[in-house]
């Protein structure tokens, strides 16, 4: 009975059931946050470990009050680089997965040399990348597309040919034209697998950037957590810690969100 | 015979692409900073000494940190496996862990141990310890309910359905881990070296890279990701000689 | 003598804090070499029962006795040979490695009068496939193998879980007749959980039918079909009255339906 309630009045609003996802998981964080800051106290305070290791929650807290703009400053160049190369990556992705869809040959000639390059750690290129890319933004947006590139790529390669041949059999017994068997079998079929790449990817992704700022000293939130270490000052390093763990939890919960959000509009 | 032909063209095209680079690297097209195929290979040649002496202990990093990782990874697993109320704390503390950025963990490993081996060796292990451990797990954890049945109804002892049903079946997943934690402990080498250190093949890529040695950067990214390359390729070999029926390899990738 | 004796044996699982009864109090018996069927819908308790007798689950109520003894001491006596309907082959072990894994399990001190492993391929009709792998074998081959591995320590009883239910029709009926004649040789009391009337008519001395919801046992059809059978024997009147009577104790009320139809 409230399951039919709620199918109806998500039909009015799409927005329902992708609020309703981050509502529960920004609580669900903030109740976790808690727990933390509670038990990290409590080993402070019972280990008596010393401010360089690991500085107690409200000297952490202080930092984030006294360094607020900072971090803000910093968090969002993370953001906003991760944002575009993730953008960057999901297009040239989903058009490299439907080439090799579309070509078999295409698909036999790249597609060895894409697993081979996976079994790169793609950090380790990250030197080369900041002197092709300079020292700025640029880098860090190339460090993402790099290496959330191949998990949507395959995953999205994966999720358009999932489709069993009875579906697509189906279609055509019902006098579906080619692109119409493509946009409505193929597509859907793939979508939850795109969001299965981009949730793995999206994990990672601002955590790469974070490397990325580190090596190069653009001024995001891995510079702001190797700088704060060089003047000594810990609870602004944990402060920027924390906020790139919530940065890359957010990001993961933004693409649950989407995902909702696109499969509650398609239906 | 099709074998072949799968070989044939990924190699061709990766042939014609290092071709292609080196044509327009030397018609002056490309920007400074991408080198010709042909100029890193020589400049490796001339440098082979000094970049040896640079990969030795990143190579002594990776291969140990790796190692300990496996064993560590090992242990831990039949811990939990043993004492299953362990499964939800271990996780717990694992995710966190694994989710505080590497770049966090360093300099609180350099305050600890300072710029040394143990600092090096943690962060490769580290970085290693939770994909070995999570495919282990999940291996021991993967034989079939009727397969638990059948041990059951043989009134077999705990050790012998540890011994002869679980540990069979982890093998497949153990490599899947063995092979994601390979090219990650050349990784974690690496990345130790740049949070400070004399030698390594993190060090001169770091110093290339400040000094704009553009041939010296590309030949130690290569270097890097064949050494990566191998290190999956050494596992899959592992893997082809100790799983010998064909349809247990890759399981669960 | 009862070799099987199952008295108000009952099964409750708790879902949601809601207390499920999956198989009411229910009674059954079986003599030493009888072949007894449990037949019905999905959901009637029929696995659950057969996992009881097993001692792999635990009844909620009631009393199992196998040989006189608790299931429990019978498992550890190991006097219970158990066939799934999925092989359940090692896969990395040889066939005649998964037929002799209970020998290792229970150690040196394995009973000699049972047969050796080698005499129980060739009974299960797997001469010359000793050294293959289960994933080289087709379902009825590995299926064979199980059989023979259940048979490994001469248990007192045999519990067989739609042993043949993932096979096709036409090897079915092959396993039928080829464990028609194993039990011939061994005369192990048997008790086989299946999907099939005509399955449990031709292998049975006595059916149990089972409804669903809760499972409970409806009827007991004692099957007068002459041994050793054969599949001519499915022409008989007796084969044919056997088969009637099941059919209207599974689906009673919904044949006149259909009838009236």
């Amino acid at each position: 009975m409230s399951g039919t309630v709620a199918a109806v009045r998500r039909r009015h609003n799409p927005f329902a059931g992708a609020g309703r996802i981050a509502a529960h998981r920004i609580g669900n964080f903030l109740a976790f946050l808690l727990a933390l800051g509670l038990i990290w106290q409590l080993l402070v305070t019972v280990f008596a470990i010393p401010r360089y290791l690991l500085p107690p929650p409200p000297a952490v807290l202080a930092a984030f009050g006294g360094h607020g703009g900072a971090i803000l400053q910093a968090a969002g160049f993370t953001v906003l680089c991760t944002s575009i190369g993730m953008v960057i990556s999901v297009v040239i992705a989903i058009t490299l997965a439907i080439a090799f869809i579309a070509s078999d040959r295409l698909s036999r000639a790249l597609m060895p040399l894409i697993i081979l390059i996976r079994t790169v750690p793609m950090i380790a290129v990250a030197p080369l990348i900041i002197l092709i890319f300079g020292r700025g933004p640029a880098n860090s947006i190339g460090m993402v597309a790099l290496l959330t590139f191949f998990q949507i790529m395959l995953a999205a390669k994966r999720g358009f040919l999932s489709p069993s041949p009875n579906a697509m059999e189906m279609m055509h017994t019902y006098g579906a034209s080619f692109w119409q068997i493509q946009l409505k079998v193929r597509v859907p079929f793939a979508i939850p697998y795109i969001f299965t790449g981009l949730r793995i990817a999206s994990g990672s992704a601002i955590l790469c950037a974070m490397f990325a700022e580190w090596l190069s000293g653009a001024p995001g939130l891995g510079m702001l957590i190797l700088e704060s270490y060089s003047v000594q000052d810990f609870p602004l390093m944990w402060a920027a810690v924390l906020t790139s763990t919530t940065a890359a939890y957010l990001f993961f919960t933004l693409t649950l969100a989407m995902e909702r959000l696109v499969l509650d509009w398609s239906r | 015979m099709p074998d072949v032909r799968r070989v044939v063209l990924p190699a061709s095209v990766f042939a014609l692409a290092i071709l292609a680079f080196e044509l327009a690297a030397r018609a002056g097209l490309t920007p400074v900073t991408i080198a010709a195929p042909s100029a890193v290979l020589a400049g490796m040649a001339s440098h082979g000494g000094l970049l040896w002496y640079h990969l030795e202990p990143t190579l002594l990093v990776a291969v140990t940190g790796f190692l300990l990782a496996i064993l560590l990874a090992l242990a831990l697993a039949a811990l939990v496996y043993v004492v299953k109320p362990l499964e939800t704390t271990v996780m717990t503390i694992g995710t966190v862990i694994d989710s505080i950025p590497m770049i966090a963990i360093a300099p609180v490993l350099v305050i600890w141990m300072g710029l040394s081996l143990p600092m090096r060796l943690t962060i490769t292990t580290i970085i290693c310890l939770f994909p070995i451990f999570i495919s282990v797990l999940q291996g021991l954890k993967s034989p079939p309910s009727t397969a638990n049945e059948l041990f059951t109804n043989l009134a077999a002892s705990p050790l012998q359905r540890f011994r002869l049903l679980a540990i069979p079946y982890a093998l497949p997943y153990l490599f899947v881990g063995l092979k994601i934690a390979a090219p990650l402990a050349i990784l974690g080498a690496l990345i130790a070296e740049w949070t400070g250190a004399e030698r390594g093949l993190g060090v001169y890529m770091l110093n290339a890279m400040f000094g704009l040695r553009v041939i010296e950067l590309w030949s130690g990214v290569f270097l890097a990701c064949a050494v990566s390359a191998s290190a999956y390729m050494l596992v899959c070999l592992f893997e082809l000689l100790s799983i010998t029926d064909s349809g247990r390899r890759g399981v669960g990738s | 003598m009862e070799q099987l004796t199952v008295r108000g044996v009952c099964k409750r699982f708790e879902i949601d804090g809601r207390s499920v009864e999956v198989l009411s109090p229910t009674d059954l018996t079986l003599k030493a070499g009888e072949f007894g069927a449990l037949i019905g819908p999905s959901g009637c308790g029929k696995s659950t029962l057969l996992r009881m007798i097993a001692d792999i689950l635990p009844p909620s109520d009631g009393t199992i006795l196998i040989g006189g003894h608790e299931p429990a001491r019978a498992r550890r006596e190991h006097e219970i040979g158990f066939v799934f309907q999925d092989p359940t082959l090692l896969p990395w072990r040889s066939v005649l490695d998964n037929v002799r894994l209970p020998l290792e399990l229970v150690g040196n001190s394995a009973r000699l009068s049972g047969s050796t492993p080698q005499e129980l391929i060739d009974l299960v009709g797997l001469s010359g496939f000793e050294h293959a792998r289960p994933g080289q074998l087709s379902g009825g081959m590995q299926q064979r193998a199980a059989i023979a591995r259940a048979l490994i320590l001469s248990p007192q009883l045999l519990l067989l879980d739609e042993p043949f239910g993932a096979l096709d029709e036409i090897t079915r009926y092959r396993m039928n007749m080829e464990l028609l004649r194993i039990r011939a040789e061994t005369r192990t009391t048997s008790l086989m959980v299946t999907h099939s009337i005509q399955e449990a008519v031709f292998m049975a001395d006595r059916i149990f039918v089972l409804a669903a919801r809760p499972g409970r046992i409806v009827d007991v059809v004692e099957v007068e079909v002459e041994r050793p059978r054969k599949l001519s024997v499915m022409n008989s009147p007796e084969f044919a009255a056997a088969v009637d009577r099941v059919r209207t104790s599974l689906f009673g009320d919904a044949l006149g339906m259909l009838d009236d139809a």
